[in-house]
């Protein structure tokens, strides 16, 4: 068995470098699917107890924390019907900028 | 008790425990950390792995992600969450590996003739290739040539292992390399 080809084709292919930056959208989207996760098992850590844990939250979220809703819906992922995860998971250079948007901040990654 | 001591501030995977217990509780805010942080390695390992059939990464990178969530509660701090994730990638891909070999159709056991080109003087490596060309090239293969491909040079697996995730003979895998690599030098250099 000739040597030649092994030598090279080994060269080549363990030359191939390991990424250490996934994609945006594909970050987007995992963020996506594991919310949807757990979400299918119960409801979300609310926003209140979030905020109280040192969080920050984007404006959206904060508008719903101090909202005069049923306590269900502050435990909502109001990130379904978001414009910024929309462009999140399907663009890779989002125009989204909102402070503690965790889609914003995949942007910045 | 293990899950105290990972929990202690000294531990040395403290942080990664209380992450996880974050994202265990469904903090969102966790759960987006979680992400952020991890995605990296683990898309790396997997793309390294999965270089002929790169369509595949982004699914077999959510598997992963999905998977942890769903096992996350047995996470005892005794690792790093990053090396835990990649044992989970791991045991992702070498699924991925045989789910493709008992799809991919397998030549006869056949005698390849020995005929390649010992000269080698068409080989002309100056520098290391772009991941680009490196992927054109083995995804232009038939499926067994670049399984075989990879979990040599990408996995770094023997020829038993190899033979051992694909169900084949030594002997045949030999063969299917020895024929793996003469294509992807016919590819490489078109």
């Amino acid at each position: 068995m000739t040597n030649d080809n092994e030598d090279v084709v080994q060269r080549l292919l363990t030359g191939f470098d390991d990424a250490d930056q996934a994609p945006h959208r594909l970050q987007a989207r995992i963020y996506s699917a594991l919310i949807a996760e757990q979400q299918s098992t119960g409801p979300l850590r609310s926003l209140p107890d979030t905020k109280a844990s040192g969080n920050g939250l984007c404006v959206f979220e904060e508008l719903v924390r101090i909202a005069p809703v049923p306590a269900p819906q502050k435990q909502a992922f109001i990130c379904w019907r978001c414009h910024a995860r929309v462009l999140a998971e399907n663009l890779e250079q989002a125009p989204i900028w909102w402070p503690h948007c965790p889609y914003s901040a995949i942007q910045k990654t | 008790m293990k899950l105290e001591a990972a929990a202690s501030e000294d531990h040395p995977f403290a942080h990664d425990k209380r992450l996880a217990s974050e994202v265990l509780s469904k903090d969102r805010k966790a759960t987006a950390a979680f992400v952020e942080r991890f995605s990296g390695p683990v898309y790396g390992f997997v793309r390294r792995r999965l270089a002929y059939r790169p369509e595949a990464v982004d699914d077999i990178v959510q598997e992963v992600f999905l998977a942890a969530w769903r096992s996350l509660d047995r996470f005892r701090g005794e690792s790093s969450l990053q090396t835990w994730l990649l044992s989970i990638a791991r045991h992702k891909v070498d699924d991925y590996h045989r789910r493709r070999a008992r799809e991919a159709t397998w030549p006869d056991e056949i005698d390849f003739p020995d005929n390649t080109d010992r000269s080698a003087g068409s080989w002309n490596l100056e520098r290391v290739a772009t991941q680009d060309r490196l992927e054109s090239a083995l995804e232009k293969l038939p499926e067994h040539y670049s399984l075989v491909l990879s979990l040599r040079y990408l996995e770094e697996q023997t020829v038993k292992q190899i033979a051992d995730v694909i169900g084949k003979t030594e002997k045949s895998v030999e063969r299917t390399l020895a024929r793996a690599r003469e294509q992807f030098r016919e590819r490489w250099h078109e």
